[in-house]
């Protein structure tokens, strides 16, 4: 502004320039190569013979002074438009023996771009993510993308191309450093998978998989980079990488990261889904109930409520507890199309060491057997038996989940089950008779307080205005499901939590959860939503290579959707793969398009077919 | 009102029929003077789902009121009984272009929201005085910016924009597929479909000399004759408005302010500091006695009016005034100022002029103000009940009759004829373009026929 006109000039992606906002028409391939040429060399003089070279390379025609002239004065007279054939040359100088750019250093998009690479390294964390991310976005394509391959250019485009690397690894490292872990995995995968070479991005990807409590898969990093170093360098990793497996396999609390960002961070991050709010009563049940467990005593607990209230939640931290305290647990989660398949949980939570005593035909005998197996297991170490969505549980599975629970008197078993009401189940007569054990003791999560409410805003959006927490509220009934999700599609929108954006809230929120999902997906990438239908089409048999094969995508391209969707919560952060509620993955697969969800099961039966010989395979149920 | 029960389940279950648990704050707009009970209320989140519920409303014999924040409801009061209000508020997708300085901005998207993506980017919108003024909404009644006298109106700036019509079909016009509608679309305030997304184009303002000035309004006569004179000079950089503000006494205002009877000038100078302390000058040597004046970014811009965020129950009406001679400035202050027994909660004199006096190059339904100030009243009803806020207003505004203008805006004057708000060959095209896309009526339009 200022009056004078603003020009600018963007060579990451393709030459243009703009004056004002509005497009310069720069004229054709060789009168841009001066401009490029003249913009690689920031203020330094360019020579004409030099600008004749990147021009016309080996063939210059007869007068090529002449007919550089001519491209020179084009290019003025597009930039600078108003000032007279005299007065032009202010950006396109002549200088000795050639010419210099004269523009200031915002002008050029590269320039800046490195003026903020470099800006970013003195910034508090949170600045430095903005700053990144804000310079990364100028990037439109490969820089100089008209000129790649000109032996003149070589050297500029690979400098740029490096420093966006660079860029690229800060802002997962600047982000790794908030805390960010879970949500920078997929991005790092990226990283890794355009050049292995680099061990930077390798230690990145190994320690954000370590914070986000994947230590096995950090390890699996760390082995995959030093097979690409030998297999490509033939060498072994460097001191960093060395360095960051042993401490990985030491448990090393140096890994942890600085946890509290600067207090400058004055825009607010989406973080990693890891608010757990207004459980502090059951949260503290289920503790005592370890470590009575690690004492020898047994237990059960059932968690009862309707469906998003955050039962699996629950469960889920009670195995981190667990896992934390060298204890063992064996899980399982029943779902409504495995209902009859005759014990399917029991096969979930003992694998294949079940085989023979569920072979029996003698219900009662199997049960007995399957009795003692458990006592035997529980005899060699303490264990957490925790069953999901139990009301989907078979009928065989549950009936020895009831014969159990009479029997775990003295045994160091601790059994956790959860499950939906207001759902009718076959099962009725098990289940309340379960419930009614006096050695259950039952446990039903509250809907979320305003307080509780106000705490995930501030999560995932920032501090919210009070009224807009309040409509939060509202609308989600207190259901931590349906909040979550309303949050992630505000977050996802940018939606920023200010008494303004109250009807925002209630536009979205009052759509049911299922349309939520749905709409939410269908404004992410394709790729991302083909991967979510793919899992919703496989059920419990979905793993990595399985939802490649459905929805014919590269296993990389997948692994980074899979990260988006757990990122999105949309699926569960871990394995197996799974969706974060039932009812999320219902919406999904039912709003699967008719031909594509032909197509879908189509893929998913020669699957089943070409592994038929599998034992393990059998019984999968169509959807 | 059955016939709405056909709606339900459409927006992916975000319809609200009487008597729904939401029904009552979904159906109340920004502006809760507004009271309506409409057959339903919508939520669609993009244009398939618009265009369900139109064709549902359609075949339930119901009528279409678009609507995003409510800030400018007024007009639809007692209009809709029949009417299924369709609220914009889930489209919140937004795109900020750095290469081609524009946005694309779906219609449930806050001017507050541009303001600050664009912010990011070293770019400006051309937003109104709130942050909390949907841009679809403001863009289709014109919209007077902080950036207007150099730059003209917003809907000036609008490239493209995107409707489902009448019959469910979805649009996007622009000056090469459909330059009618897209001409409508700029200042014709809707009526011809539902916007679901428009695009315009950003300015290249990282920051602007902007602030404000008050004095006790003892000073208004002397304060607003000198503002009067100053105005006629200034440069088109400049935008300013001047208040005559009794301020509540409301906690989320600054102290400075809370409670006080004030003479202020709120204004935006593009360009630096120096330029800009320059062009105000005249006005500081009146020794206000607050002066925030200040280099600031330009995303600062939209908070300088103070106003509020929350639904607020206001009257507000305006009339274009051609110059403010002192004989003006008298006239005005007598019904407004100290001992006239105003009980307004402001008086705001807008400086036009400038690009705003020009038809824009691009041309428009609405293209030039023909006014030099937007005299604007504002009122809360304190106790008096709204017959007599309105009163208040009508006789501040025309105290200023001999220098009104015939035309007026009507995104602030609700009660004017509707054809006041176009020159007559606009308003006949506007009136085809209507009828042309929507031949049975079935949108709410957005100004009463009965005003006509």
């Amino acid at each position: 502004m200022d009056g004078q006109p603003e020009l600018n000039l963007h060579v990451l992606g393709e030459l243009t320039a703009t004056r004002d906002g509005a497009v310069v028409d720069l004229g054709g391939r060789r009168q841009r190569a001066v401009l490029a040429a003249l913009a690689m060399q920031r203020d330094q003089v360019v020579t004409a013979d030099h600008l004749v070279d990147c021009v016309w390379g080996d063939h210059p025609p007869a007068n090529a002074n002449g007919a550089l002239q001519a491209y020179v004065s084009h290019l003025r007279r597009a930039l600078e438009p108003d000032a007279t054939a005299r007065h032009r040359g202010g950006v396109i100088a002549r200088a000795g023996p050639g010419y210099v750019l004269r523009l200031p250093p915002d002008a050029v998009d590269a320039w800046a771009f490195e003026a903020a690479v470099e800006a970013a390294a003195g910034q508090a964390p949170g600045d430095a993510v903005c700053t990144l991310e804000t310079a990364l976005r100028t990037w439109r394509g490969p820089a100089y993308a008209d000129y790649a391959g000109e032996a003149w250019a070589e050297a500029e485009v690979a400098r740029l191309t490096e420093l966006r690397g660079v860029a690229r690894e800060r802002l997962l490292a600047t982000r790794l450093e908030l805390g960010e872990a879970p949500l920078v995995i997929g991005d790092l995968e990226a990283l890794v998978k355009e050049d292995p070479l680099r061990e930077e991005r390798w230690r990145l990807l190994a320690l954000a998989l370590y914070r986000a409590h994947r230590q096995a898969a950090a390890l699996e990093a760390l082995r995959r980079a030093r097979q690409v170093l030998a297999d490509e360098l033939g060498v072994d990793p460097g001191p960093a990488l060395r360095a960051l497996e042993a401490e990985v396999l030491a448990q090393s609390p140096t890994l942890d990261g600085v946890t509290t960002p600067s207090a400058s961070v004055s825009i607010p991050r989406p973080r990693t889904p890891d608010g757990l709010v207004d459980r502090d009563r059951e949260m503290a049940l289920l503790r005592s109930r370890l470590d009575e467990l690690t004492d020898g005593t047994s237990g059960c607990v059932l968690v009862e409520g309707s469906a998003g209230i955050g039962k699996t939640r629950l469960l889920d931290e009670l195995r981190r507890f667990a896992v934390a305290a060298g204890v063992w647990v064996r899980s399982a989660r029943s779902s409504p199309s495995e209902h009859g398949f005759e014990w399917g949980v029991v096969r979930q939570l003992f694998g294949a060491g079940v085989d023979d005593a569920i072979g029996r035909d003698d219900r009662f005998a199997a049960l007995r057997e399957l009795c003692e197996l458990t006592t035997g297991l529980a005899e060699e170490a303490p264990f957490v038996l925790c069953v999901d969505d139990v009301q989907w549980c078979d009928e065989a599975s549950l009936q020895l989940l009831a014969y159990l629970v009479r029997r775990l008197d003295g045994l160091p078993v601790l059994m956790v089950l959860a499950l939906r009401t207001g759902e009718p189940h076959e099962a009725d007569e098990l289940l309340a008779e379960l419930a009614a054990d006096e050695s259950v003791t039952v446990v039903r999560p509250a809907p979320l307080s305003e307080q509780g409410t106000a705490a995930l805003v501030t999560d995932r959006l920032g501090r919210g205005a009070d009224p807009f927490v309040a409509a939060c509220h509202r609308m989600s009934s207190g259901n931590p499901l349906l909040l979550r999700q309303l949050l992630r599609a505000l977050a996802d929108q940018g939606v920023p939590p200010d008494a303004a954006h109250v009807d925002t809230v209630r536009a979205v929120g009052s759509r049911a959860v299922a349309s939520l999902v749905t709409l939410r997906l269908r404004r992410m990438p394709a790729a991302v939503t083909t991967v979510a239908r793919a899992v919703a089409v496989l059920g419990p048999e979905a793993d990595l290579m399985a939802v490649a094969d459905l929805a014919q995508h590269p296993e990389e391209d997948v692994a980074a959707a899979l990260d988006v969707l757990a990122r999105s919560e949309i699926l569960r952060d871990g394995h197996p793969l799974d969706f974060v509620n039932p009812l999320v993955r219902d919406a999904i697969h039912a709003d699967i398009p008719t031909g594509e969800r032909a197509l879908l099961h189509e893929r998913m039966n020669r699957r089943l077919k070409s592994s038929s010989s599998h034992p393990g395979d059998a019984g999968v149920p169509g959807s | 009102m059955q016939q709405a029960e056909a709606l339900r389940g459409l927006a992916g279950g975000a319809v609200h029929l009487p008597g729904d648990p939401l029904y009552d704050e979904a159906r109340m707009p920004w502006n809760l003077q507004v009271d309506e009970h409409p057959a339903a209320v919508a939520y669609p989140a993009d244009p398939q789902e618009v265009a369900r519920i139109v064709k549902a409303a359609a075949a339930a014999g119901l009528r279409v009121a678009p609507q995003g924040t409510g800030h400018g409801a007024p007009p639809l009061a007692g209009r809709l009984g029949d009417a299924v209000l369709l609220r914009t508020s889930a489209m919140t997708g937004l795109s900020v272009d750095v290469a081609t300085r524009t946005a694309r901005a779906e219609a449930g998207v806050l001017w507050g929201d541009v303001v600050a993506r664009a912010g990011r980017v070293g770019l400006a919108g051309q937003h109104m005085s709130s942050p909390g003024v949907g841009v679809v909404g403001s863009s289709l009644g014109g919209g007077v910016s902080w950036y207007s006298r150099q730059h003209g109106l917003q809907c000036s700036a609008i490239t493209a924009v995107e409707l489902v019509l009448a019959d469910g079909t979805f649009v996007r016009a622009t000056e090469d597929t459909d330059p009618d509608l897209l001409w409508a679309a700029r200042g014709g305030s809707g009526g011809f479909g539902v916007v679901t997304a428009l695009e315009f184009d950003l300015l290249p303002v990282r920051t602007a000399y902007a602030g404000m000035l008050a004095w006790d309004w003892q000073h208004a006569r002397r304060v607003l004759t000198a503002w009067g004179e100053w105005s006629a000079d200034a440069p088109e950089a400049v935008t300013s408005v001047a208040r005559i503000f009794q301020v509540p006494d409301i906690e989320w205002l600054p102290d400075q302010l809370r409670g006080r009877k004030l003479v202020m000038i709120d204004a935006v100078a593009l360009g630096d500091a120096e330029a800009g302390a320059r062009s105000i000058a005249g006005l500081r040597a009146l020794r206000p006695e607050v002066d925030t004046f200040a280099q600031v970014p330009a995303a600062d811009i939209v908070h300088l009016q103070l106003d509020p965020q929350e639904p607020t129950a206001v009257y507000a009406n305006s009339v274009l005034v051609h110059g403010l001679p002192a004989d003006a400035v008298d006239a005005l202050v007598d019904v407004a100022g100290p001992g006239s027994g105003s009980n307004l909660l402001f008086v705001e004199l807008r400086q036009l002029g400038g690009a705003l006096a020009r038809p824009a190059p691009r041309a428009g339904a609405m293209d030039h103000l023909d006014g030099s100030f937007l005299v604007l009243g504002v009122g809360l009803d304190v106790g008096t009940g709204w017959s007599a806020v309105r009163q208040d207003a009508l006789r501040i505004l025309d105290s200023l009759a001999p220098w009104t203008s015939s035309a007026a805006y009507l995104s602030m004057a609700y009660e004017a004829a509707a054809r006041r708000g176009w020159s007559p060959a606009s308003y006949d095209r506007l009136l085809r373009i209507r009828r042309s896309a929507d031949p049975d009526g079935l949108f709410v339009g957005p100004q009463a026929a009965s005003n006509d």
